[in-house]
């Protein structure tokens, strides 16, 4: 996917949610593992986990600034699960454009997306 | 040499900035007290210059800079959110990117843009969200072990924590993951009622107590599976949050009977007694969270935080059960204070600074007067630049004696006084006074002062060493987050209810002889004052006792619905001629309304504020 040559930020995270996000919620369906644990589970003594990301709760720092330090970090972060590395070409580009246009305009976002996602 | 470190918490709701001299806190602030927007989620430009400002230093004199959350993990979550959601997810997903992409990564940047740096160490630093609030509440209390109990809506991840800290080290042993939360199923109600997410939840909670619990087991069937040992599952079939900007769905409301009730509609008996219903089952799910980090630590002492903290009903009923010797609750427990918490794991895990506590058992928190304060000087060329007519008292004491008498004839006070409170309570910083032994007071506040709903109820401020004559509480509770009864001695008898009694009439029976801080229930959110922390105000209920032989007074933040509680002399005055306030004191200044010039052009002040 060539996400320069679209004309505005909205086409291409359309672009980006159909050729990668829908794409792998299409090819996830009828399979048993998923990313969310959804549903009761009348069997379990607990729903209870150990820390998903233990090494991530303590004080580390994240050196993101160029396009080649994001790569290394979303590949490492992502290391054991093959799909979502191919998504990472195309969301560091995605990043980098929207940075440039939404960082100064924190007002305008809803505030269910600020304290959800 | 000493290092100051920066933590910062931005972009969710409440952004906030707080100061650390090595390991101890030197300032910690909301950055909507001074861009006056209510729960500003905004970088914290204005809190961080407050803090350098407070420490007198320069920006190229922070060591390092810490940030309370960690962004790439927010969006693992956001990917794998979507990717489960499907196409029904899209628009979410749109401005979910424009927020992750566009601001949230880069706080670098902004850092860069506020200080001019990034902090001696030359780079930013994050810590996991849950890990700030666990550190938030472990490293200000008294304890030098405790166990740990962090519930919120989300983090990156983790919805629940629980963990154990000891010296300097914090360890999470379990957590819950999104997309189950005991926040988010609060916030649903808080919707679902007609109240606003992130504000409201403080409403249903006052609402509770006029209420039936009819509808536990439903939710208990339907919506969560609370197991023995707290940790929980919600039934997603009901919420919308996943694939909407909604956080319930059509089942949810099919399951209750019928749509959300719409904002500032009238409140119906059903509302109260599904505001009762969610109430009894967030309780009882924390408290079999309390017991099993109690029983998983084998520690005395619980520390708790997270925006579900804030919930100090069901903080009560954990402490009712007396599960622990002794719990302390972050009072900035809410995302603000992730801002603190980042600072202080910095300290103590990075710099290796000492956890030191106070021989005498006090806490670290130093009772979160923690903001701005404003000189005498300052105040005397604020009032004469307007020409504002005042009364100056030479001392704290002659003061006192007079508003004692103001508050007993049953004026209303807008008191200013010292350092601003850091969290959402205001703790005779920056509070709305009034006598408690008034039967006409909690409605006069709530329709006059603060222009919000009547139901809501007035918390008392009393004497620490009175306590016990008060209310069922044995315990200091500083920070207005545990709620007790009021003694049996005190209360009124009340009449049998009708369910179809209105609710005007049910607020305005008299219920105690502190009728303006005795909920429906009997019930009071209590603050203790302590004359160690706040000598001005634990003086001035001293002088109303002296008066009155009352210990109590009738404590609400000095701020009308929708705004941000007041910082400046100037936010104090406005709020001031706005209202019914009757007397502001700012400091040793007092000035009487009757006095003061009518405020020109201000007629749509109301506009300036979201209703919450």
């Amino acid at each position: 996917m060539n996400l320069i040559k679209m004309n505005s930020n909205d086409d291409r995270i359309k672009d980006f949610f159909v050729y990668h996000i829908s794409a792998l919620h299409k090819n996830m369906k009828g399979q048993t593992s998923c990313y969310l644990d959804l549903g009761f589970k009348q069997d379990k003594q607990s729903y209870f986990t150990s820390p998903l990301y233990p090494q991530h709760m303590n004080i580390s720092s994240l050196p993101i600034e160029s396009e080649r330090q994001l790569a290394d970090y979303l590949n490492e972060l992502w290391r054991e699960d093959p799909k979502l590395l191919d998504l990472i070409p195309d969301l560091i580009h995605l990043a980098f454009i929207l940075k440039e246009e939404y960082r100064e305009q924190t007002a305008e976002l809803s505030p269910f997306i600020y304290a959800m996602f | 040499m000493d290092k100051y470190i920066l933590g910062i918490s931005a972009f969710y709701h409440d952004s906030a900035a707080a100061l650390l001299k090595n390991n101890e806190i030197i300032a910690a602030a909301q950055e909507e007290r001074f861009s006056r927007k209510k729960h500003d989620p905004r970088f914290p430009f204005n809190a961080i210059n407050y803090c350098l400002s407070e420490a007198f230093i320069e920006s190229d004199e922070i060591d390092m800079v810490v940030f309370y959350d960690h962004p790439l993990l927010t969006f693992d979550r956001l990917i794998k959110n979507f990717i489960t959601a499907g196409d029904k997810g899209y628009e979410l997903f749109e401005e979910a990117m424009k927020s992750a992409m566009g601001i949230k990564w880069w706080v670098n940047d902004y850092v860069k843009k506020s200080l001019g740096n990034i902090g001696k160490e030359n780079k930013i630093f994050y810590c996991g969200h849950h890990m700030s609030h666990a550190a938030s509440a472990f490293y200000p209390s008294p304890y030098k072990e405790a166990a740990i109990l962090t519930v919120d809506g989300v983090g990156e991840w983790q919805t629940t924590t629980l963990g154990y800290g000891k010296d300097e080290q914090i360890q999470i042993h379990k957590e819950i993951n999104y997309p189950h939360s005991l926040g988010l199923l609060y916030s649903a109600f808080t919707y679902y009622c007609g109240f606003k997410i992130n504000s409201g939840e403080y409403k249903l909670m006052g609402l509770a107590p006029y209420g039936i619990p009819k509808y536990v087991d439903l939710i208990q069937k339907e919506l969560i599976d609370v197991k023995q040992d707290g940790s929980y599952h919600l039934n997603m079939n009901y919420f919308g949050y996943i694939d909407s900007n909604r956080t319930i769905n059509e089942n949810f409301e099919q399951l209750f009977g019928g749509a959300a009730r719409k904002s500032e509609s009238r409140i119906t008996q059903k509302e109260m007694d599904i505001a009762a219903s969610i109430q009894k089952v967030i309780e009882d799910a924390m408290v079999k969270l309390a017991k099993h980090v109690r029983d998983i630590t084998g520690s005395e002492n619980l520390c708790l935080a997270g925006g579900v903290a804030l919930n100090c009903v069901a903080n009560g009923k954990i402490l009712k059960e007396k599960l622990f010797k002794n719990i302390w609750i972050q009072p900035a427990s809410g995302d603000a204070g992730g801002s603190l918490g980042a600072a202080l794991l910095a300290a103590h895990q990075y710099y290796k600074f000492k956890n030191v506590k106070m021989q005498s058992g006090i806490d670290l928190q130093k009772g979160s007067y923690l903001g701005p304060s404003f000189s005498e000087n300052e105040i005397t060329a604020f009032l004469k630049r307007h020409n504002y007519p005042f009364i100056k008292y030479e001392t704290t004491e002659q003061r006192n004696i007079s508003l004692a008498k103001e508050l007993k004839d049953g004026k209303i006070l807008g008191y200013f006084d010292g350092r601003m409170e850091f969290g959402p309570r205001s703790l005779g910083a920056r509070s709305i006074l009034g006598d408690a032994r008034n039967k006409d007071m909690q409605s006069l506040m709530n329709l006059k002062i603060k222009f919000r709903e009547s139901f809501r109820p007035f918390a008392p401020a009393v004497l620490i060493e009175n306590v016990h004559e008060y209310f069922e509480l044995h315990e200091s509770s500083p920070y207005m987050l545990l709620v007790a009864p009021v003694i049996k001695g005190r209360r009124i008898s009340q009449q049998e209810r009708n369910p179809t009694d209105d609710m005007l009439s049910i607020i305005n029976e008299e219920r105690s002889d502190i009728p303006a801080v005795t909920h429906v229930d009997y019930s009071a959110r209590v603050q203790t004052v302590h004359k160690e922390t706040k000598p001005d105000f634990y003086d001035l209920i001293k002088a109303f006792k002296n008066l009155t032989g009352s210990s109590v007074i009738v404590n609400t933040s000095f701020n009308v619905r929708g705004e941000p509680i007041v910082c400046s002399p100037q936010d104090a005055y406005l709020c001031f001629m706005r209202t019914e306030i009757d007397i502001l004191v700012l400091q040793n200044f007092v000035l009487y309304k009757e006095d003061q010039p009518p405020l020109l052009h201000d007629t749509e002040w109301k506009l300036e504020y979201e209703l919450d």
